[in-house]
């Protein structure tokens, strides 16, 4: 195996985002060809430091002896859902995590508060239904669209109250995940 | 004799597999999305049908005789799902001189509707769920009011052209009757255009138990160890076993009984599944018959040790069924399937087709993968979410569980969200240990976690998380990509880092 120092990368910094908490890290090459990862433990404030002897696995999947814990093994795949969201899977589970590189801005995904909102297919599949029309008052949580893939119908949900003030799709379209169905335009004096 | 499979995924892997073990000529179909799937190649023939929508593919009676035609085959293995409890299919198949893999055409018409099915098991002497036939719509209160008390209480009204739940009331006394079968017939008027409804008593905390026959053109009926498939979300099985940890051997005997019954009075040939409910005093009651081979197969043929596909093809040839109906009765240690979908139970178990970048399937002692995909294929959004199942078989049940823990964790699918994180759930609850569930267990227990995510992390686990992504995102990084150490060849690497890469814009 080489090591991480002779492939030519140094020190970089991430913020990484699991379960909803965030966190600098900071992976360092050490002298034994082992990488150091750093950060600050966003509950405890402690210092974190864990040695990694790190094998890509020819599927993609890393592989992980972790020196700080007794030499723990692990196996574990990631795969790129979204320009910095990583699904990784490791013991059965699956795990969704955010990581941005520090040069990059991070863009919020918060829950949207005012604006033109695009509803989105959830998934590959078939409009079956389009469930409401433009100048349409629309609840939160109301049914927009029905998309249907592999046998099963989804409904898919206004993200808040407002007025729909586009639908891009008829019934029996081919959409990708992530097509724009409709758009919701977003009234501020609606929210409580 | 050679076989065309009118079917795709793992199922079409399932008999493939048989005809090269038999040494059976074989022709496998496809869809335009499905030329890269593996069934393709694992038959001496192939045959596009046409475009991804099942209706212009494997639904399309006239191409899929077309194929057979084509790659000159002699019988047609209809697999489960698509045409395989279609009559007309089964008729066409015949019409057209090619061997049916089934049973006759008629047999399959027969059992395939709800009421003549019942029928024909009353006829036989089989329990029924106790109901009534579509209620005239002219009976007066009072006559409606003795038929309900008649049936007995908690019972259902149900839709006679039903599905879906609609046109289905509950009703638990006699108070409720008339209005529930009045609402109940205009919603099924509404859904279906047929308002015509019928009556069936509710048995509460049924099991699912079903017993697997095979049926020879001699007139032998061989019924085996009974399956149990109570493990379901909203009605779909989700978890098999057998044996059932309800059934006594008295029980076993009754069901096979029952089934042998019902079968041998329709002269049924082939594989066949009669399903049926079980309650909590052992009295159990026919709910239907599944006239081709079930999904959850495996789990038979693993305490058995019977090949029920070979079987299948071995009575299309017209042989006499050999089988010691004492060791299809007699199971040898414990067998449970799991069924891996593609869903996404975060998210109220969505859809997720897409493709798979990297697939590892469980293997070592006592495990079987029957699966339809690998690494590089892209699951298609037309067909059912089911990618594989995984089969496992130790010497006692509480072993098979702790066998089926160890696979799933070993399964490793990159790219797809499936359910593998909610089937370990289910398999470390402790009433899935004692066996004490019933139909609607699975449902209750998800509406109980109320959306809680199944991959709940320890701090052990977030910890390897928050490694993992930055490793990974230190590998992948930025414009100063990095040459990552690799165990074996780096193109794989390479190529998976520049795709990626690619991606990010």
């Amino acid at each position: 195996m080489r090591s991480a120092t002779e492939s030519g990368r140094g020190r970089a910094r991430f913020e990484v985002e699991v379960a909803g908490r965030s966190r600098q890290v900071e992976v360092t090459p050490a002298e034994d060809g082992r990488l150091a990862v750093t950060w600050v433990d966003p509950v405890t404030a402690i210092h974190v430091t864990r040695l990694a002897d790190v094998t890509r696995l020819a599927s993609g999947a890393l592989s992980l002896v972790l020196g700080d814990s007794g030499h723990a093994s692990h196996e574990i795949t990631g795969h790129e859902t979204a320009p910095g969201e990583l699904l990784l899977g490791f013991d059965g589970r699956r795990v969704q995590v955010r990581v941005a590189d520090q040069r990059r801005r991070k863009s919020a995904a918060a829950a949207p508060v005012e604006g033109e909102a695009p509803v989105m297919a959830p998934m590959p599949g078939k409009v079956v239904r389009v469930l409401a029309a433009i100048g349409d008052t629309v609840e939160e949580g109301q049914g927009l669209a029905v998309v249907e893939a592999m046998k099963m119908e989804n409904e898919v949900p206004s993200p808040a109250a407002g007025i729909v003030s586009d639908v891009r799709v008829t019934d029996g379209d081919s959409v990708d995940a992530g097509a724009v169905l409709l758009v919701v335009r977003i009234d501020a004096e609606g929210d409580d | 004799m050679k076989i065309l499979v009118a079917n795709r995924g793992e199922i079409a892997v399932r008999v493939l597999r048989a005809c090269r073990e038999m040494g059976v000529g074989s022709v496998a179909v496809y869809s335009e999305c499905d030329r890269a799937a593996p069934h393709v190649r694992m038959a001496d023939h192939a045959v596009e049908l046409g475009p991804g929508p099942p209706g212009e593919s494997y639904l399309h009676i006239e191409r899929v005789l077309a194929a057979a035609r084509a790659a000159e085959a002699t019988a047609v293995h209809p697999g489960y799902g698509f045409l395989a409890e279609n009559p007309t299919f089964a008729r066409a198949v015949v019409d057209a001189g090619l061997t049916f893999i089934g049973p006759d055409a008629d047999v399959i018409e027969i059992m395939g509707g709800k009421t003549a099915a019942r029928r024909a098991a009353i006829d036989a002497g089989v329990p029924v769920v106790p109901g009534t036939e579509a209620l005239n719509s002219s009976l007066s209160e009072e006559e409606l009011r003795a038929r309900t008390d008649e049936v007995g209480y908690p019972l259902f009204i149900k839709a006679v052209a039903g599905g879906g739940g609609r046109g289905m009331r509950r009703v638990d006394t006699s108070d409720g009757v008339v209005s529930a079968v009045a609402s109940a017939r205009s919603e099924a008027e509404t859904a279906f255009g047929d308002g015509s409804v019928y009556l069936e008593r509710l048995v509460e905390k049924a099991r699912h138990i079903e017993v697997q026959v095979l049926g020879d053109t001699h007139g032998t009926v061989v019924p085996f160890v009974e399956r149990e498939c109570s493990i379901q979300r909203r009605h779909q099985k989700v978890i098999e076993e057998s044996p059932s940890v309800a059934v006594t051997l008295e029980v076993r005997r009754a069901l096979a009984d029952a089934a042998v019954a019902l079968s041998s009075a329709v002269s049924y040939v082939g594989a066949g599944t009669l399903e049926f409910l079980l309650d909590c005093d052992g009295q159990f009651y026919f709910l239907e018959m599944n006239t081709r081979l079930q999904v959850e197969h495996p789990v038979t043929e693993m305490v058995s040790g019977i090949d029920l596909v070979h079987w299948q093809i071995r009575i299309a040839q017209g042989e006499r069924l050999t089988i010691d109906p004492e060791r299809a009765l007699t199971p040898v240690g414990h067998a449970i399937e799991s069924r891996v979908y593609a869903e996404d139970p975060d998210r109220g178990f969505l859809p997720s087709p897409g493709l798979i970048t990297s697939l590892r399937s469980p293997s070592g002692p006592g495990i079987r993968d029957d699966g339809g995909v690998e690494a590089g294929f892209e699951v298609p959004v037309f067909y059912d979410s089911m990618i594989s199942k995984v089969i496992a078989w130790a010497p006692d049940r509480e072993a098979a569980i702790i066998r089926m823990h160890r696979a799933l964790r070993e399964y490793e699918i990159g790219g797809l969200i499936t359910v593998i994180p909610a089937l370990l759930w289910i398999l470390e609850q402790k009433d899935f240990a004692t066996g004490e569930f019933d139909t609607g267990y699975l449902d209750r227990a998800l509406t109980e976690r109320a959306g809680e995510s199944f991959s709940v992390l320890s701090q052990r686990e977030e910890e390897l998380a928050v490694i993992a992504a930055a490793l990974l995102a230190y590998f992948s990084g930025g414009e100063s990509a990095p040459e990552p150490p690799v165990v074996s060849t780096a193109s794989a690497w390479r190529q998976a880092a520049r795709s990626e890469a690619v991606g990010e814009r």
